[in-house]
């Protein structure tokens, strides 16, 4: 079987698979070859779960034999090794989990090997999260399918890379602040952030609980609607999951914008915004409007405010989140005559430098005589960032724009500066801050790297920005972004 | 907005993370930096916010009823360290 | 001596933050058994409990219910939205790194118990009332000659009641009262067990002299789990903070522990920054939201709390307060005495008292067992003094009867059935009896004609012990003196 086939839609595999045209062992078995023979200048993978892989392939094949298959059935992904498997090592990223292994299952991690989708491994990450480019992970950094000296974004840079690299027909990353969008943007493919509360996050580790929302990556707008289709709902173990039902997410895809207002906010187009980026998007936009839809200019004046307000919230709810990884109960231990010290030693070792700095921060922004200053105002703040969504979406539909104001940058470029590195989220962190969905999806290429077009909807707008994205997926003509891999050994 | 080597140290202490000198002092700079970036908040209105944003409202209740714990084996199986059923950790000395 | 301290002006003033463990079947925020007493190590946990990455917490409904009874009981406000926080601290029997609890908005406010007291009732104002979740266990050890703490996590998550009174109390004798009305008003609600040797109530206190005006420093001593041990402690350290401020000195404000057995506080150095807790709202679980209806409807439905108790049975059942304070001393005698009284003509209840104060505690204080374990129900103490009333056995045969109603649980007029204890009112049998008691006794008869009758006791003796205590002691009385009468022995 040629690796051609990996990178088609998996709902085509799904159906290929129903006729019993191939199996899901030979397309696990072309899925492993792939990941072992790029991945060594990928670095998209943490652990590849090979033998697992091919056993629950043949289960797969049985489950087709039998009839009980649904679409995830026998299909390659990956996830984001931040959400917890049962029995299988789940490091987050960090030195300070190298060696963890949960001892329950992660309810997303659950539903899709219940689903009979095919776990090919746990992908890189920034540490805890913590970053927009994946060289924050404490083992090594993953590198951009399009340009192997670029990254690929972050934090889920190397499930977006694994997608892209055709590694995994889809995976799951998070999406505390852009982490989802931004990389997807990054690496050419389609991620989607739901609506907190949408997906459940027992079991994912948590970096912010009050931004973290699990999220899927795929090369194209059906394959994402399918995987929402199963990982969301409520469940009684996240006491935030919303009760609301789960639509046919993939029914909705129809195709159709006409008279549909997309908001498109001045504050995502300022002057530093690449010049491709620009034209790009702006180019995405026409098209939708030609399709029928109307642009209708909008402003958002928070979304500056909401950058500094996640900077005090999300390394607040860090702080506390993180206090846990202390070498008592598992993870690394560093040795001390005395357990105070055995916490300092531990944590200073297992943690990164980016981590650390977020802690600290945090402990300041929650600390005596400054909490009203800054953790209270930065509340206040979200609530108006939340008001602006608010206000937007009583006038449009959907809100549309660029997801990064920046192809992806070069490995290095931005390490010693966390805050143009926290520039990076600009366009994606207010969604997280109002709790609403939005969804990154190709919108073509600029200085041949990808570019991401950036659709928002308001509390449980997943249909809706669903199916713009997909409409206009369908429109561009380009289904599906394939790097020129360079690299690798020959297949 | 300064954030002194001590500042970062006693935060550091606070939240349990053993720091070289030089590694408090990047942080201080670092951390300095992000402030003098979030103190834009301090510039914006708010009074017409009432009640900070949580959770949402009305949180879901679970019935008191028992369900099964962890066997033993998986509770300490990432045990740096054990023995007789409980973690160990060396003596926790005053403080 | 604390009236030392009095003497030179300085007035104590006293505060008590008083920790109850709830009791129900589950943990606060997990299915664990939350009863541990006995449990191996570690066997009463979970990944919420444990704190293992990616768990999260759901509120336990009887825990919620239970502090609301508590707080009503206690008269606070409830406020219709109140929330839980972080509490940030480290420690190694702290598996998140901190506390789930309440900080800006606990489930009661402002509230107070009145204490009753021989000078009437003492009202102790309650700040607060709020609901956390217990810590694990940390004993101290030594493997292979080191010092270790060991580390058990069944108590992590238990439900932990916090009550914080107002800062009113002013003598050592006047706290321990409050502590243990306290205790009465939780045990009475079926919240607490009341068991202070297995720690499900801990006091933490802080204490001050105040002189004039002039407030002085406060000082809190943990963690006292016994009557004594507070008010010990509070002696001690009344005393000590007296003699160092007349002796010139300065007293520091800080935390002292209890040292049980030197009965000494004693200083635990601690940095200003190590009770910076960090408090922010929790953000995995949504605010609670509690109606006015629903607090109406918990008010309603309260049981009658001992206070209440107490002045019914001076006011409205004639008992002395002595006696109203030994019965409501546990709910379950209380209980008793209701139904028993319920079960009797009008006028009984000094009866019913005086059984229950007499005979039942001595039998459950010899047995060592509470109430709820004996066999003495409402229904068969009224049925014994039904048969004492009617004078079918006498006083002597009712303590048998009880005494035998208290081991077996058969009711009173078939153990006098089943023993022939009924009481000998027969006078043709009776007067047999005595004719012959008075012929094996000459030296009595004469010595009671010779006193003109003034010496019958030891004769109506030698009846009673012939009968076995189944006489009617006034019949044989009667029978005695018409035998013995001038116009009998005349003849």
């Amino acid at each position: 079987m040629t690796e051609g086939i990996l990178h088609r839609s998996f709902l085509d595999l799904h159906e290929l698979m129903a006729r019993r045209e191939i199996s899901s062992v030979d397309v696990t078995r072309a899925t492993l070859e792939r990941v072992q023979r790029l991945d060594p200048d990928v670095g998209a993978y943490l652990l590849v779960t090979e033998e697992q892989a091919l056993a629950q392939a043949v289960e797969a094949d049985r489950a087709y034999a039998e009839d009980r298959a649904n679409a995830l059935t026998g299909i390659p992904f990956a996830l984001k090794d931040i959400i917890s498997t049962l029995g299988i090592r789940t490091t987050c990223g960090s030195r300070i989990l190298e060696n963890y292994v949960p001892v329950y299952q992660g309810q997303v991690a659950g539903r899709l090997l219940e689903s009979g989708a095919v776990l090919i491994g746990k992908t890189n990450m920034d540490e805890f999260a913590m970053g927009s480019s994946t060289e924050h992970s404490g083992f090594f950094p993953t590198r951009n399918p399009w340009d192997r000296d670029r990254v690929p974004g972050g934090s889920s840079g190397g499930s977006a890379a694994a997608v892209s690299a055709g590694m995994a027909a889809f995976a799951l990353g998070t999406d505390t602040g852009g982490s989802i969008r931004q990389p997807a943007s990054l690496c050419g493919v389609v991620g989607l952030k739901p609506t907190y509360g949408r997906v459940s996050r027992y079991g994912l580790v948590a970096f912010a609980s009050s931004l973290d929302q699990i999220g899927p990556i795929a090369r194209s707008v059906p394959e994402v609607a399918a995987v929402l289709g199963v990982i969301a709902g409520h469940d009684p173990h996240d006491s935030t999951t919303l009760r609301a039902e789960v639509p046919d997410y993939r029914a909705g895809l129809t195709g159709e914008v006409r008279g549909l207002r997309i908001g498109v906010p001045k504050e995502y187009f300022p002057d530093t915004l690449e010049s491709g980026v620009a034209a790009a998007v702006s180019q995405g936009l026409a098209s939708l409007e030609s399709l029928g839809a109307h642009l209708v200019d909008i402003s958002l004046p928070m979304t500056d405010a909401a950058l500094s307000c996640y900077y005090i919230v999300a390394p607040s709810e860090a702080m506390s989140n993180l206090a846990r990884y202390d070498g008592v109960r598992y993870g690394l231990r560093e040795q001390a005559a005395d357990v105070w010290t055995l916490f300092d030693r531990t944590r200073e070792r297992g943690f990164g430098a980016e981590v650390k700095r977020r802690i600290l921060v945090g402990a300041y922004a929650l600390s005596k005589g400054y909490y009203e200053a800054y953790y209270v105002k930065a509340l206040e703040v979200r609530a108006l960032v939340q008001r602006d969504f608010e206000a937007a979406f009583q006038q449009v539909d959907v809100i549309a724009g660029p997801t990064s104001p920046t192809t992806a940058f070069r490995l290095g470029e931005r390490l010693d500066d966390p805050l143009s590195m926290y520039l990076a989220d600009a366009f994606t962190l207010p969604a997280n801050m109002a709790g609403i969905c939005g969804v990154s999806v190709p919108c073509g290429l600029a200085g041949g790297l990808p570019v991401g077009l950036q659709i928002l909807g308001p509390k449980l707008g997943e249909q809706t920005i669903l199916r713009v994205a997909d409409a206009y997926e369908r429109s561009a003509g380009f289904n599906v972004l394939v790097p020129p891999l360079t690299f690798g050994a020959p297949a | 907005m300064s954030v002194s080597r001590e500042v970062v140290e006693r935060l550091a202490e606070m939240t349990r993370i053993g720091l070289a000198h030089a590694e408090a002092e990047a942080l201080g700079r670092d951390i300095e930096a992000i402030l003098a970036h979030v103190s834009a908040l301090q510039e914006i209105d708010t009074a017409a916010v009432e009640g900070a944003p949580g959770a949402g409202s009305d949180a879901p209740l679970r019935e008191d009823v028992v369900a099964a714990s962890l066997p033993v084996a998986d509770v300490l199986a990432n045990a740096p360290q054990q023995a007789d059923g409980f973690f160990v950790v060396p003596a926790v000395f005053g403080e | 001596m604390t009236g030392g301290s009095q003497g030179a002006g300085y007035r104590p003033v006293i505060g008590l933050e008083v920790h109850a463990q709830l009791l129900t079947h589950s943990k606060m925020f997990c299915g664990c058994d939350a009863r541990y007493s006995g449990a191996r190590p570690n066997s009463h946990v979970c990944p919420v409990c444990l704190g293992l990455p990616g768990a999260l917490p759901v509120i336990n409904r009887a825990a919620l219910e239970q502090t609301l009874m508590v707080a009503t009981a206690l008269n606070c406000r409830v406020p219709e939205t109140s929330r839980f926080d972080r509490k940030n601290y480290p420690y190694p029997d702290i598996p998140k790194g901190y506390q789930i609890s309440q900080y800006a908005a606990p489930l009661g406010r402002a509230g107070h118990l009145d204490i009753f007291h021989a000078d009437g009732p003492d009202r102790v104002g309650i700040i607060r009332v709020h609901l956390e979740e217990d810590t694990g266990k940390t004993m101290h050890s030594v493997l292979d000659g080191r010092p270790v703490s060991l580390v058990d996590y069944n108590r992590s998550g238990v439900p932990l009641l916090e009550i914080v009174s107002e800062p009113c109390i002013h003598s050592p004798d006047a706290a321990r009262r409050y502590f243990a009305g306290l205790r009465e008003v939780l045990v009475y609600l079926g919240v607490n067990s009341g068991d202070m040797e297995e720690g499900v109530l801990r006091a933490d206190v802080n204490v001050s002299l105040s002189r004039g005006a002039h407030p002085g420093a406060k000082v809190e001593i943990k963690n006292l789990n016994s009557f004594r041990a507070v008010t010990r402690a509070l002696e001690f350290e009344i005393d000590r903070q007296a003699a160092l401020l007349e002796a010139g000195g300065q007293v520091a404000q800080e935390t002292r522990g209890w040292d049980e057995g030197q009965e000494e506080t004693v200083s635990q150095r601690s940095k200003e920054y190590a009770e910076d807790y960090r408090y922010f709202p929790e953000p995995d679980l949504p605010a609670l939201t509690v109606s006015p209806e629903r607090v109406e409807e918990i008010r309603r439905t309260l049981p009658e709390l001992p206070a209440a108790r107490r002045a019914r049975y001076v006011d409205s059942a004639g008992l002395s307060p002595y006696e109203a304070e030994v019965i409501t001393q546990d709910p379950a005698l209380a209980s008793l005495f209701d139904e028993t009284l319920s079960l009797q003509p009008p006028g009984g209840s000094k009866a019913v008292a005086n059984w229950i104060m007499g005979e039942l505690l001595r039998l459950l204080h010899e047995a060592a067992v509470p109430l709820e374990a004996s066999n003495i129900s409402p229904r068969g103490l009224s049925g014994l003094l039904r048969l004492l009333g009617d004078g079918t056995i006498t006083n002597a045969q009712a303590k048998i009867v009880f005494a035998r109603m208290f081991e077996t649980g058969a009711e009173a007029d078939e153990i006098v059935r089943r023993e022939g204890l009924a009481q000998i009112a027969d006078t043709d049998e009776l007067a047999a009896t005595v004719r012959r008691v008075l012929a094996e006794n000459e030296a009595l008869v004469r010595d009671y004609v010779e006193k003109g009758g003034k010496t019958e006791g030891p004769l109506i003796g030698k009846v009673m012990a012939a009968t076995g205590g189944r006489a009617n002691a006034a019949l044989v009385r009667e029978l005695i003196r018409s035998l013995l009468s001038p116009e009998a022995t005349a003849q």
